[in-house]
């Protein structure tokens, strides 16, 4: 200690040695420093923040140069999220005691982290935005800012009254009971959170308990084994002796069991449908698989039988095209020996539905030759055994043979006539019509078409009498 | 009740890191001791006036 007058150094005198001056103010003042910082410390302890701030900078309005009341100062503002207090109090301490200083360690340690200090910082200047809020009536925007400056700094203990105070302007007295109760963890003792929490208590009529759940624990603390009050006196019980029986043994061995069945059920039961299911997902999966890899098989088989199928007609079609023009060549080669022994009807047979598709054009033109050659000469005697026949009145031979002629040459006058009197002179009039009428039409405005109609006329029973038959040829 | 707006006034605006150096300058550090000195020196002070106006 210096003494305060002449600033020599005094080891425990109430008198200074050197200028007699009466030390026992100050010591006095300094011994008060020292109980002031005790008991903010105890308080400290306790988290009493509030308490230990008031008792700590009373300490120090004893004795500025307190040190660790000091530090103790700073790192309770710390605590309650005053980062610049708390700097502000380390700096100073440093200043004063420059050596074996625990403020140096808590200094560098900040600075050692400046992101951590520039998240204090920022959230600080928030803290300040929303207050301006507030301030200016903009609470909600407030409220939103306030609530993750408290996610970013937890320990901003002004920052929860801040919010407690919106949600208790906007009667939400739920939320800022939880609010002011995260306040109270960090300082139990806080002026303002006990007044805000009174508040939310007499609107809701409900007390805030501030007790930590500790349901099981109490109870135990609560009911000591072996201590009993009675009649306002405390009795130690004996323990109670517990005697192990069989039944006792055979009970734990079922619980066991029941216990062991459960954790089976629970635990391997799960686990074991999950590798079941996963097998068969997978057998699905390789079925799945199988079932596809086959389907596209049948597929190609399928393809492959279509295919033959398509060759087989294609062949089956060749063959038959080949077989036609072998017939077609061989009834060709019959109608030109035929022709060339002067039979021509038989030459005609051979010729008759002969496709000429299928012939060479040296055949066509062979064809074409025996076929032009036989249709004429046949015409010309089948009309010749017509009009013979109907000559010798054989109207059913003069029929077959005019009517061969008529499928030659169907515009040949005389044929058509001959037909037409041959069906007349047998009595079937349908016929005769039929052929007189084909006369008329190919002959129009003849005299040829004027007799016919005057049979056709009369065989239909009408008075007008045609004129003979064969005037024209 | 409450006040919103009266409790609204004791909210203050919080100090920046960047206001560090003021807040130190600005702090009042006086304690009992330097109270007690400054007793003594007025004291010192009036007794050496009234010793120099009895010599006058």
């Amino acid at each position: 200690m210096k003494c305060m007058n002449c600033g020599a150094v005094v080891h425990d005198a109430k008198t200074c040695p050197e200028c007699g001056f009466d030390l026992e103010v100050q010591m006095h003042s300094l011994q008060l420093s020292v109980q002031y910082y005790n008991q903010g410390l105890d308080k400290a302890e306790i988290r009493d923040l509030s308490g230990a701030i008031e008792l700590l900078r009373r300490s120090l309005r004893f004795n500025k140069l307190n040190i660790p009341a000091r530090n103790l100062l700073g790192l309770v503002y710390f605590e309650t999220g005053e980062a610049v207090s708390a700097l502000s109090e380390w700096i100073i301490s440093k200043n004063i005691m420059p050596d074996q200083n625990v403020a140096t360690s808590y200094i560098q340690e900040l600075q050692s982290e400046p992101a951590k200090l520039n998240m204090i910082n920022q959230t600080i200047k928030k803290y300040n935005i929303a207050l301006k809020c507030c301030r200016e009536g903009n609470e909600d925007v407030a409220a939103i800012q306030l609530k993750k400056i408290l996610n970013q700094n937890p320990k901003l203990i002004k920052g929860y009254h801040l919010l407690a105070l919106i949600y208790l302007k906007r009667e939400e007295y739920e939320k800022a009971r939880k609010i002011l109760k995260k306040a109270m963890r960090i300082d139990k003792t806080n002026a303002t959170s006990l007044r805000f929490l009174k508040e939310v208590d007499d609107q809701t009529g409900t007390v805030t308990s501030l007790e930590p759940r500790k349901f099981f624990r109490s109870k135990r603390e609560e009911k000591p084994e072996g201590r009993k009050e009675s009649d306002g006196m405390t009795v130690i019980s004996p323990p109670t002796f517990r005697e192990t029986s069989v039944a006792a043994t055979l009970l734990n061995i079922g619980l066991g069991l029941i216990v062991g069945g459960l954790m089976v059920w629970f635990l391997l039961v799960p686990s074991i449908k999950q590798g079941i299911n996963r097998d068969a997902n997978e057998k699905i999966v390789e079925y799945s698989n199988t079932m596809a890899s086959q389907k596209a098989k049948i597929s190609d088989l399928n393809d492959k039988i279509k295919k033959s199928e398509d060759t087989v007609a294609s062949a089956q079609q060749q063959i038959n095209e080949a077989s036609e023009k072998s017939t077609a060549y061989e009834n060709l080669m019959k109608a030109n020996s035929s022709y060339k022994d002067g039979k021509y009807e038989q030459a005609a047979k051979a010729l008759e539905g002969m496709n000429t598709e299928l012939l060479s054009a040296d055949a066509k033109e062979i064809y074409d030759k025996i076929y032009g050659s036989v249709q004429t000469t046949m015409f010309t005697q089948l009309k010749s055994a017509g009009q013979e026949a109907f000559d010798k009145e054989d109207y059913e031979e003069a029929i077959d043979k005019l009517t061969k002629a008529r499928e030659i040459k169907e515009n040949d006058y005389a044929v058509l006539n001959l037909l037409a009197h041959s069906y007349r002179n047998i009595g079937d009039t349908q016929n005769a019509i039929e052929n007189f009428q084909e006369i008329v039409d190919k002959f129009p405005k003849t005299k040829r078409a004027n007799s016919a109609k005057g049979y056709i006329d009369k065989l239909q029973g009408n008075t007008s009498t045609p004129d003979d038959s064969d005037d024209d040829d | 009740m409450i006040n919103y707006e009266e409790e609204l006034k004791k909210f203050k605006p919080l100090l920046d890191v960047d206001e560090v150096e003021d807040a130190i300058y600005s702090r009042d550090l006086t304690d009992v001791i330097d109270i007690l000195k400054e007793m003594l020196k007025m004291n010192h002070d009036i007794k050496h006036d009234q010793g120099t106006k009895e010599q006058t």
